[in-house]
């Protein structure tokens, strides 16, 4: 399982659009930073512009990266080949990718919040605990919101094998989709879009912390969010019948794609 | 298709990227001003005073008429620096000058007298320090058990602002037969918007981060340690939070009203009773506003929560006390004002009288002040005249109805019968002050502002009392209201009683003098009252009929023509930057409503002048723009652009003007011309 978690995160993290993607990312987090000191200058400012950036930039293109990275072509063929050459049951396999994009998602905002504290020093925001603390927290109940949306992106994955879906899916309900619910001021509505929704509900998780107040309600119903897509997406992976490929015509090629390269090293595998 | 999904993944992906990154740009000025009659320039702050020096009354009415007057203007802000401002200042040093005439005597102008001396005496003030909190804070700390709770909540002596778990207040009901009830809600948060208890968003921080400042500075002075303030503000926002998640809806319920025994069937453990005792609602059987709150509340009304619930009483008393103190808890309170997130944001010192009458306006004693200010300056000619004004507008409004092509007879009828039962308040409230029975303690007797505010708080819940328990006309004008003080610089309709509010402090130098021209008053206060009277009409009230209820007096497809106009509006004003920084106008900000009331005030305002021969349009115009001049801050610009559903002062003069042919004759405007508006892009609507 361990092996297959470590091929799986390398193979995503090696690929050149996430690097090339996430980077620009962060150095997006470095400009901001620029960009609000030179600008109007506090703790305060600094946290609320971090904040943005993190809501509106990061989170929800941090999951589309992701789901864009770990995209290989025809996806669950590929997927269930891959589990198969490592000789495990389908359902390890989903482990073990739900598992290797948790983890490069945990890192990725492990790395945000670190820089994000380092910037404020280097650049002297004079942050104090509480700001510190609230924006750390915020950083943290993104987090958990990012990784519940993604598993259930990973779901679409499975079930199209086309990363748009999944993508639309994950920045819609980490940007515009908490945005919308939290407009709505009838209770049973809003309810209902916070228990579909991880962003909406680590919202209110967070609004409970910073208020003194911790909702084992809200992290009970996260572990809800997160569970339900994860059992769909196992059911999806299991279900999925491995069809005979057929060749297709290809052009001459000179150079051979990532992806492909993925694609031979499984094949291959399997003829082993 | 496959080949077709990476670079569709890719495309996907830099759209969503560069969408979302294009979430937070704010339009440009050149971007903005695609719309031609958006060229003007932002006459209304100081950085482009030199500028107005160059600009023709063709091209931008607002600044070049205003100039002379803006360029003698400093940048002092003790009182808002436009028409509205200087009467505003007038109302006061008329408040000060009554105040200092000492052969006036009556029983309210002693008790402002009484408060005069409590406030404005600045060095008693100081030398009371914090003391009078640390007494009330005492009184909190006595509380060991919940029915210590109650005790404390029904005693308005040691409670100067009556806090309890339940607000009261009366109202009038909208959809059922607009009789008042008694309104029940939610405490006064720290947070102050429920919202905020929902998803804290970064508005609510920053409340956060102000109030927790006001809150750790007073206890200190009290003598709290930072650990105790630190655990007494955490309980506190525990019990807020819970408080709001009993039902967290922020939207007022119009549409029911409940009886005493439903009501007080509700409240279970909580003393609702003993409440409504204390204010003497014995006979009030109408109740109305978070029922749901009301049910819940027994939940946490207990003794496992009597630390919490004393924690949140300390908080809203100190928040509450802040400006009642001294100098040091004043300063703290204007420094801590500032929104350290605005770079344009700076602290703003008024004089002292506007904070001591504000300061009254905001309690029931507005009714002394108010009261006195009329017994002793009210001009029965001046009220005659408005009333003339206001049958002169009616009687344009309705040749305006009749010759109205988009409605059906049966619709002219009822905004007819509308215009016809409009209430008129004007100047004088419908009841007199009377606080007979209230002793205060003068300063020579050691009294405190708290001290005050015990008795002026039990009498303006008694008054609540009285109000819910008394028949009240449709337009019912309570003196004791602070939102509807007459000595306030303003002018309103309210859609719930079909009435307009014509309240003194309008009618003051220079908005209104007795010996102005006919073009001036007409281009000034007389354009207001046209105004206020379009609400009527306007795209929000023209749903209800002519006694306030909630009834379409025009059908859907009649609406289209309004419809269009403001959907005009949005087009013109939205992604329109006054200045780079201040963040534009959205389609969320809505100021078509008050752009049309703008405009048909300007209208009927013309239409009355045309009956006088030798009318002088360059005057009206000019009185126009006089009237809405102003300079403001850059940080109140940006504020109103996000939240004032009124226009910017300057957008105000020239938008308005722009739709006359009677402004384009008089100043032989051209297509071109920065004042010139294509007839078709007009937007009145009557």
């Amino acid at each position: 399982m361990v092996e297959l978690i470590k091929e799986e995160i390398f193979t995503t993290i090696k690929k050149k659009r996430f690097i090339i993607l996430t980077a620009l990312l962060f150095i997006g987090v470095i400009a901001n930073t620029v960009m609000v000191k030179t600008d109007h200058w506090n703790d305060l400012t600094y946290a609320f512009e971090m904040e943005e950036y993190i809501r509106f930039i990061f989170a929800p293109l941090m999951g589309a990266i992701l789901l864009l990275a770990v995209h290989r072509k025809e996806y669950t063929r590929q997927s269930i080949l891959q589990v198969e050459s490592h000789g495990k049951k389908r359902c390890e396999g989903v482990f073990a990718r739900v598992k290797a994009g948790c983890i490069i998602l945990f890192c990725s905002y492990v790395v945000l919040a670190l820089l994000v504290l380092l910037l404020g020093l280097i650049f002297g925001a004079g942050m104090s605990a509480q700001v510190t603390g609230q924006l750390m927290l915020r950083i943290l109940t993104d987090c958990l919101a990012a990784i519940a949306t993604y598993i259930f992106a990973l779901f679409f994955q499975y079930l199209f094998a086309f990363p748009v879906f999944p993508m639309i899916w994950y920045a819609f309900f980490m940007f515009a989709g908490s945005m919308v619910f939290s407009q709505i001021p009838e209770t049973i509505a809003f309810k209902i879009a916070s228990s579909i929704i991880p962003k909406q509900t680590m919202e209110a998780f967070y609004t409970g912390l910073v208020l003194s107040s911790f909702r084992w309600d809200l992290l009970g119903l996260l572990v809800l969010q997160i569970l339900v897509p994860f059992l769909l997406t196992l059911l999806v992976f299991k279900l999925k019948k491995l069809k005979e490929k057929k060749p297709r015509k290809k052009k001459a090629k000179t150079e051979t794609s990532e992806d492909e390269e993925t694609a031979a090293v499984t094949a291959a595998n399997v003829v082993v | 298709m496959i080949k077709l999904k990476k670079p569709a993944s890719v495309i996907l992906a830099a759209s969503l990227m560069l969408s979302l990154c294009s979430c937070n740009s704010e339009p440009t000025q050149q971007q903005s001003s695609g719309d031609y009659h958006f060229k003007w320039m932002d006459s209304a702050i100081f950085d482009n005073v030199e500028k107005m020096k160059d600009v023709s009354i063709k091209d931008d009415f607002a600044a070049a008429v205003n100039y002379e007057w803006a360029s003698q203007q400093k940048e002092d802000f003790t009182y808002p620096i436009s028409s509205i401002g200087e009467a505003n200042r007038n109302v006061v040093r008329n408040k000060r000058a009554m105040l200092d005439d000492k052969s006036f005597q009556n029983k309210n102008v002693e008790l402002i007298r009484i408060m005069d001396g409590l406030y404005n005496d600045v060095a008693y003030r100081d030398s009371l320090g914090v003391e009078p909190l640390k007494k009330y804070l005492g009184y909190i700390d006595d509380i060991k058990t919940i029915d210590d709770v109650t005790a404390y909540m029904t005693d308005n002596s040691k409670n100067p602002f009556a806090t309890a778990l339940v607000k009261l207040d009366y109202s009038e009901n909208e959809t059922l037969d607009g009789e008042v009830a008694l309104y029940l809600s939610k405490p006064d948060l720290t947070l102050e918007k429920t919202g905020y208890y929902v998803s804290i968003e970064n508005e609510g921080l920053k409340m956060k981060d102000t109030k927790e400042k006001r809150i750790k500075y007073l206890l200190e002075r009290c003598g709290y340690d930072a650990k105790e303030i630190d655990k007494l503000i955490k309980a506190s926002y525990r019990f807020e939070y819970n408080l709001v998640n009993l039902d967290y809806t922020d939207v007022i319920d119009y549409t029911s009203v409940k009886t005493r025994t439903e009501v007080l069937d509700m409240a279970g453990n909580y003393p609702f009773k003993d409440m409504l005792d204390n204010y003497k609602i014995t006979k009030c059987d109408r109740f109305m506003g978070d029922f749901k709150y009301l049910d819940k509340l027994e939940s946490i009304y207990n003794q496992k929560n009597v630390e919490d619930i004393k924690a949140f009483f300390k908080v809203r008393l100190t928040l509450d006390s802040m400006l009642y103190l001294d100098t040091g808890a004043f300063n703290c309170y204007q420094d801590t004002g500032v929104d350290r997130t605005d770079k344009f944001d700076e602290r703003i010192d008024r004089e002292q009288d506007f904070y001591f009458f504000y300061l009254i306006g905001q309690t029931a004693l507005t009714a002394a002040l108010d009261q006195a200010y009329i017994d002793y300056y009210y001009d029965e000619d001046i009220r005659n005249e408005v009333k003339d004004f206001i049958r002169q507008i009616k009687e344009k409004y309705l040749i305006l109805i009749d010759s109205n092509e988009h409605l059906s007879d049966a619709s002219k009828k009822a905004v007819r019968e509308k215009l016809n039962k409009l209430g008129e308040n004007v100047m004088l409230p419908s009841n007199k002050a009377d606080f007979g029975g209230m002793e205060l303690k003068t300063k020579e007797e050691g009294g405190s502002f708290l001290d005050a505010m015990c008795q002026i708080k039990k009498a303006e819940l008694d008054h609540v009392g009285e109000m819910v328990q008394s028949k009240l006309g449709r337009s019912f004008w309570d003196i004791y209201d602070p939102d509807l003080s007459t000595t306030a610089v303003g002018a309103s309709y309210f859609r719930m009683q079909n009435t307009i509010y014509i309240k003194m402090g309008i009618l003051t130098d220079p908005i209104y003098s007795k010996d102005a021209s006919l073009e001036k008053k007409l281009g000034s206060f007389v354009a207001v009252l046209g105004h206020e009277i379009s609400h009527a009409f306007d795209v929000n009230n023209i749903t209800m009929d002519a006694d306030g209820k909630k009834t379409n007096i025009i059908t859907s497809n009649e609406m289209a023509f309004v419809d269009e106009k403001k959907s005009m509006i949005w087009a013109q004003f939205s992604g329109y930057e006054p200045f780079p920084g201040c963040g534009a106008y959205t389609y969320s900000s809505d100021v078509s409503g008050e752009a049309i009331a703008d405009a048909q005030g300007i209208k009927v305002a013309l239409m009355i002048g045309k009956d006088h021969e030798g009318f002088d349009y360059d005057q009206f115009f000019r009185g126009y723009a006089t009237f809405w001049r102003t300079l403001q801050t850059k940080s109140a610009q940006k504020d109103a652009v996000k939240n004032d559903e009124h226009a910017l002062s300057y957008l105000r003069i020239n938008y308005t003007m722009l739709q006359f042919d009677e402004f384009i004759e008089t100043y032989g405007l051209k297509p071109g011309d920065g004042m010139y508006l294509d007839p078709s892009q007009r937007i009145l609507i009557w």
